[in-house]
């Protein structure tokens, strides 16, 4: 038995098999009786599952700076017929986990339970979702702790470096770009919370995920507790129209200085489409060339070749209506000015040259296996596609992508890189000593 | 409860494989037995620097994650005080890439001196990120120095200090990777859309005809002298926001109070039902955030509290009403309800890491590290023998005022 085998010739890879092509599950769908669309992306082999709760009800909908932020962050806070400390007790001594989270668009409140209690779980769901009763004494310590929180985020050149950027690319009005004051946290009340509350979290505004092992009275679970005739869809909300951004092209670079740094924080970035737009894909598939995964140029140059830094990345930001591009790193102190060389450099090679075959297969054969991993199992399939169902897209979103980056040129590329890098226009922030 | 074949080739590999027919990926889980407590006193920071050494290409790999990346894969590591575990996810159908990449970086990896002066920067570079560019950055270093006096959890797996990554030599790697990167020190676990004949056959292929290391020694770190008296001290130093940090020895990973400890920190600081954060932030108010953890280590590890005060609050207040929530465990048993609501999360955390194939890996690789992989699947009960008098036992031994070591992290000029 032993040393039987021959020795391995070492230098040859093993042959590569192509990735296979994408299974995504179709997710069985239902509507409550008050017309709540559920989507349950089913695996019977676990014994857990998460119900995620998503309501148009973000930082996009409020007409004041943390209203949006702190309505879905005082729901866990007490309700009718729960107090808060109740809601923590009940809810962790099922073992389950309740998170609440508010963006730009959405606000959600997610509940990771196992299975079988389930039935238990409903009842103070939907006192949260139903019955919120954002008592002060919850808000005021909820506040306070939030505003030592930033006093200590803001000593870090990244988060200065992103709300800089947030400001200027936006504007300091736009929902999306306001920098958070003190002052502002003066400014929330319960009623303004409770108000924000009824008008955005209703049934018409909210869609419900499911994944993992469902039970098989779920239906008629939720229908009981979260479909019943005493929650009702409100008529008559408008939505606010989009609002331009207060970005303007600028030479200069936006340098705040922090002394006694011993890094600097860059953001660099430029407007862009969201997913829905037709040159997308290809812009993905560029976007990992250029900073997007490990492999990518930026972390080539500017982390191994130069030891500038830890880490650098670029990505896309996707939102319902906005998109944008931008650069991510914290690098030397001293090196900031040369970073910027290297990073404006690894862009204008894009829009000069043809990305070489060798280069452009490991990109996609890595982004095809990266979009495998998403999609595998119920839990990445629900949070994947919940990402194009935002934007009344489907699965499809997910097969064509995986076409364009099997097929798209480098002669394509190049174009795309030509059309949308445009370096003198790129917003430039610098959080440095 | 997770499913698994095992068996060791003869220079001493122990590989494991998890069949999940539920998935077209597979992961490769590489953990050698080798981390920062095994590190020289004077040239800390060392083994995550090999860490990032590994990716650095191989005799006969140009660039690990290329070759990776082509397959349609992706890799990552860590390193901790106790190991370094590399892992590798990639579609199953590409499973003898990762085989061929790990085997290649076990037998001879490449190194030179340009390229560790290269990753001695990036290195740097991540240790300011983390620990030097940031409001408390140095907290734990400062910690950890006060509460271990002999043992090398004294310092933190990015190093004591930054100079001692500038001054690695190409001969701390050389011997380095020939001591512990062996192996007979290294437990692979391959699980996902695979059948353990496939993995038995590519295992002996790969990883058969690398040589063990027969000089390979049971380690013998000193060990921590029972702390004899309270130790504190203060930092005045640029944040926002005063901070409290208090550390207690506890128990090894081995040790059978092991499980009621853990469900002790759970009471404590698990989740916003906890006793921290009812009593401390939300009712007296007095903290802003306040959390407990413990190191969990194979050797004496710490449970560590940390929060931030609110204004107003001394530092000498704070720490005093800490004390009050533990020294309530000592005059009474904690309820019931308490008890089952600990238990029950521990269920249930358990039942959502068998999602992803990763998880299921690296909880395998583990417990082999452990000494038992068998374990695994009994880990639930030893947590369901647990007793509210047990509990007291273990909080009656940590929480006394001779075990701790408190650092009181304070905003200079206020």
């Amino acid at each position: 038995m032993n040393n039987t085998h021959t020795s391995v010739d070492r230098s040859i890879a093993p042959p590569l098999k192509s990735i296979n092509q994408l299974h995504i599950g179709e997710p069985k769908r239902y509507t409550l009786k008050n017309d709540i669309p559920m989507i349950a992306f089913e695996a019977p082999e676990q014994s857990v599952m998460y119900i995620n709760v998503v309501f148009k009800a973000g930082k996009w909908h409020q007409e004041e700076p943390l209203v949006a932020t702190f309505t879905n962050r005082l729901l866990r806070e007490g309700t009718a017929n729960y107090t808060g400390k109740d809601i923590a007790n009940e809810i962790e001594f099922y073992g389950s986990t309740l998170k609440t989270q508010s963006r730009g668009y959405y606000s959600q409140v997610t509940l990771y339970c196992l299975s079988h209690y389930l039935p238990e779980m409903l009842p103070i769901l939907k006192d949260i979702l139903q019955n919120a009763a954002f008592p002060q004494k919850e808000l005021t310590t909820v506040l306070n702790n939030s505003k030592q929180r930033l006093l200590v985020s803001r000593e870090k050149n990244n988060v200065l470096a992103e709300e800089k950027f947030g400001e200027l690319f936006f504007g300091a009005e736009h929902p999306y770009g306001y920098v958070v004051q003190e002052s502002h946290y003066d400014q929330i009340t319960p009623e303004k919370l409770h108000t924000f509350y009824k008008k955005h979290y209703h049934p018409g505004n909210c869609t419900i995920y499911l994944a993992g092992k469902i039970p098989d009275n779920a239906l008629d679970l939720f229908n009981q507790h979260l479909g019943a005739d005493d929650w009702q869809i409100q008529e008559g909300t408008t939505e606010r129209s989009t609002i331009p951004l207060a970005f303007t092209t600028s030479k200069e670079t936006h340098y705040i200085s922090k002394p006694d740094s011993v890094q600097a924080s860059i953001r660099i970035g430029v407007p862009l489409f969201n997913k829905t737009h037709p040159d997308f894909a290809a812009f993905y598939v560029l976007n990992a060339i250029l900073g997007g995964y490990f492999g990518s140029r930026l972390v080539k140059n500017i982390r191994e070749d130069k030891g500038y830094t830890y880490g650098i990345y670029s990505t896309i930001v996707s939102m319902l209506r906005y998109g944008y591009f931008y650069i991510g790193t914290d690098v030397k102190a001293d090196e900031w000015e040369n970073v910027l060389k290297e990073i404006f450099f690894e862009i204008n090679r894009l829009k000069k040259d043809l990305v070489s075959q060798e280069e452009l297969t490991i990109v996609r054969n890595y982004l095809l296996g990266n979009l495998l991993t998403n999609l595998d199992g119920a839990f990445n399939c629900a949070s994947t596609l919940q990402g194009a169902y935002a934007y009344n897209m489907d699965a499809n979103f997910f097969h064509q992508l995986a076409d364009t980056i099997k097929s798209v040129s480098p002669e394509e590329l190049r174009a795309i890189a030509i059309r949308y890098f445009d370096t003198d226009k790129m917003l430039k922030v610098v959080v440095g000593k | 409860m997770v499913s698994y074949n095992k068996f060791q080739l003869d220079n001493g590999l122990r590989v494991i494989v998890h069949e999940d027919k539920n998935t077209a990926l597979a992961i490769v889980n590489l953990l050698y037995d080798v981390g920062s407590r095994d590190e020289d006193e004077n040239k800390t920071g060392f083994a995550h620097l090999f860490e990032h050494l590994m990716f650095k290409g191989s005799k006969n790999v140009k660039s690990f994650d290329q070759a990776l990346n082509v397959a349609g894969g992706e890799s990552n590591a860590f390193t901790s005080t106790d190991m370094t575990n590399y892992y590798d996810l990639i579609p199953a159908n590409n499973l003898e890439t990762a085989f061929w990449l790990e085997s290649d970086r076990m037998l001879s990896l490449n190194f030179s001196t340009e390229l560790l002066e290269k990753e001695k920067e990036v290195v740097s570079e991540e240790f300011k990120e983390n620990y030097i560019n940031q409001p408390y950055g140095n907290a734990m270093h400062e910690l950890r120095k006060l509460a271990y006096k002999v043992h090398p959890y004294k310092w933190p797996v990015i190093g004591k200090d930054l100079s001692h990554i500038q001054e690695a030599k190409l001969t701390d790697v050389q011997s380095f990777f020939d001591y512990y990167y062996t192996p007979n020190n290294a437990i692979l676990v391959v699980a996902g859309g695979v059948k353990t004949e496939e993995v038995r056959e590519l295992a002996q292929k790969w990883f058969g005809n690398i040589k063990a290391n027969p000089k390979l020694s049971k380690r013998s770190l000193p060990k921590e002298p029972p702390q004899q008296a309270y130790r504190q001290e203060r930092i005045e130093a640029n944040v926002p926001v005063d901070a409290l940090y208090m550390a207690f020895h506890i128990c090894d990973r081995l040790h059978p109070d092991y499980h009621t400890t853990d469900l002790l920190v759970e009471v404590l600081s698990g989740g916003t039902s906890s006793r921290l954060y009812q009593s401390l932030i939300l009712d007296q108010k007095l903290f802003n955030s306040l959390l407990a953890h413990h190191s969990g280590g194979r050797d004496e590890s710490l449970i560590i509290v940390n929060g931030k005060l609110n204004p107003g609050v001394s530092i000498e207040q704070a720490e005093a009403a800490v004390w009050e929530q533990l020294e309530r465990f000592t005059t009474e048993e904690i309820s019931q309800r308490e008890l089952q609501k600990v238990i029950n999360k521990v269920e249930s955390s358990f039942a959502f890491s068998e999602v992803s194939i990763g998880n299921k890996a690296f909880y395998l690789a583990y417990f082999e590290l452990l000494g038992n992989i068998d374990h695994i699947n009994n880990e639930i009960d030893k947590y369901r023998h647990v007793t509210s008098k047990m509990i007291q036992q273990v909080a009656k031994q940590v929480f006394r005022k001779e075990n701790c070591s408190s650092l009181h992290y304070v905003a200079k000029n206020k």
